[in-house]
């Protein structure tokens, strides 16, 4: 993988609660305080953030773990013994399921649509 | 020199000294002054590019920080070009524009440059190398550091080498980090650490070194420094950074009840977020964190 496995995978966990609840990038860059052009950067997992404006992200939404990983108190577990292990081994593990997601997927990982660059610009 | 231009240098270097302690308010009043004596438009010029950098410098906005972009077109001399496209370049930094930020701080690099001014392009590389941080380009912006520290075996002025050696070790350090390398990062922020100047640089510095040594899984010492950053934190975003990264160490070291206790603070910031604390106990945000922001 090209990007952190994390910033990728909340940036595009962002993106698609911002998309359920409605939200344009420009709403919501206004209502966190960030340019939309950062906005949409860090969906695509390209553009790191301050700790507080990642958290007043998630504080729009009010993430729940369950709403994070969309699995309720299973994934909740799951995460937690991934949590556990070593750098090394978290890093397998992403690999495993990159691998995975692949052969289901066939290529188009990206089950929210592919959302542009240029999206709500 | 006229005995007026004589007064009138004599003004604007006070008012420069008084910039570099911090000292505005008198700066701005010598400015005033200089800019009453001053007749000739390209001395009135380069103290208002001057006095636009004190604004700035002193969070403040006012006629001659409005000017600077004219001035810039202007192109009256390299040296009134670096200046303003510089001033531009810091105030667009502080305020997160960081797109014209760097727009500017590539003119006042070719500036500095076509000026053969070694001085000049380090301050504009370790600026620009800042902006590039922030707009989360680390690659570019650890370019920059390293070009700033080639042009600072060139500098003469020991006070100017010792100060801009420590700032631009500091920043090539955390941007080390950002991009893996971390032994490397870990090694310049050791390096450069006791000189630091401020309790306020120390305290990004031991939560950068907090965060290093996470990434290398030397939890102990990860914990070590960020309580240090803690001990000394006065911004509340030094604060919350270090209470994340200590939540997460103790959280890696099974101290459960410690995570538990750093999480909490960090909670209390955001009391509107109910799940905000089970949620760090599952997800690891720092990949996603510049910490300087």
């Amino acid at each position: 993988m090209n990007k952190p496995a994390q910033l990728e995978l909340v940036g595009r966990k962002i993106r698609q609660l911002r998309r359920q609840r409605k939200l344009t990038q420009v709403e919501l860059a206004d209502r966190i305080g960030v340019h939309q052009s950062d906005l949409s950067r860090m969906e695509q997992g390209e553009y790191k953030v301050g700790l507080d404006t990642l958290l007043k992200i998630l504080a729009t939404f009010d993430l729940s773990i369950g709403d994070f990983f969309d699995e309720g108190v299973r994934s909740e577990t799951v995460i937690q013994k991934y949590r556990s292990l070593s750098a090394s081994a978290q890093k397998e593990v992403e690999s495993f399921i990159e691998f995975k997601r692949a052969q289901e997927e066939d290529g188009s990982w990206d089950s929210d649509g592919g959302e542009s660059e240029g999206d709500d610009v | 020199m006229s005995e007026l231009n004589s007064r009138i240098e004599e003004l604007r270097q006070q008012a420069l000294e008084k910039v570099r302690s911090e000292e505005f308010d008198d700066a701005l009043a010598l400015y005033d002054e200089a800019l009453d004596l001053a007749t000739d438009e390209e001395v009135r010029e380069l103290i208002t590019i001057n006095k636009g950098h004190a604004l700035i410098a002193a969070e403040r906005t006012g006629p001659e920080v409005k000017a600077l972009p004219m001035i810039l077109m202007r192109r009256r001399n390299p040296h009134h070009t670096f200046l303003s496209s510089y001033a531009l370049m810091y105030t667009h930094r502080l305020t997160s524009e960081s797109k014209r930020a760097i727009f500017y701080g590539q003119i006042a690099l070719e500036a500095a440059k076509q000026a053969e001014q070694t001085f000049w392009q380090l301050a504009a590389l370790n600026e620009l190398g800042m902006v590039y941080e922030l707009d989360s380009q680390f690659p570019k912006a650890i370019e920059c550091f390293e070009s700033a520290l080639a042009c600072l075996d060139l500098v003469s002025s020991a006070a100017d080498h010792n100060v801009s050696h420590v700032a631009i070790i500091g920043n090539l350090g955390y941007n080390k980090l950002l991009v893996g390398e971390t032994r490397e990062g870990l090694r310049l922020l050791h390096s450069v650490i006791d000189q630091l100047p401020s309790e306020h640089l120390k305290a990004d510095a031991y939560v950068d070194l907090c965060y290093g040594y996470l990434d290398l899984e030397q939890y102990e010492t990860a914990r070590r420094f960020g309580e240090m950053s803690l001990a000394i934190a006065g911004e509340p975003r030094q604060v919350r950074n270090a209470h994340y990264l200590l939540g997460e160490a103790a959280y890696k070291m099974g101290d459960v009840d410690a995570a538990e206790d750093h999480f909490e603070h960090l909670a209390r910031f955001y009391p509107q977020f109910r799940h905000l604390k089970s949620l760090l106990f599952a997800i690891d945000l720092r990949s996603m964190l510049n910490l300087k922001l």
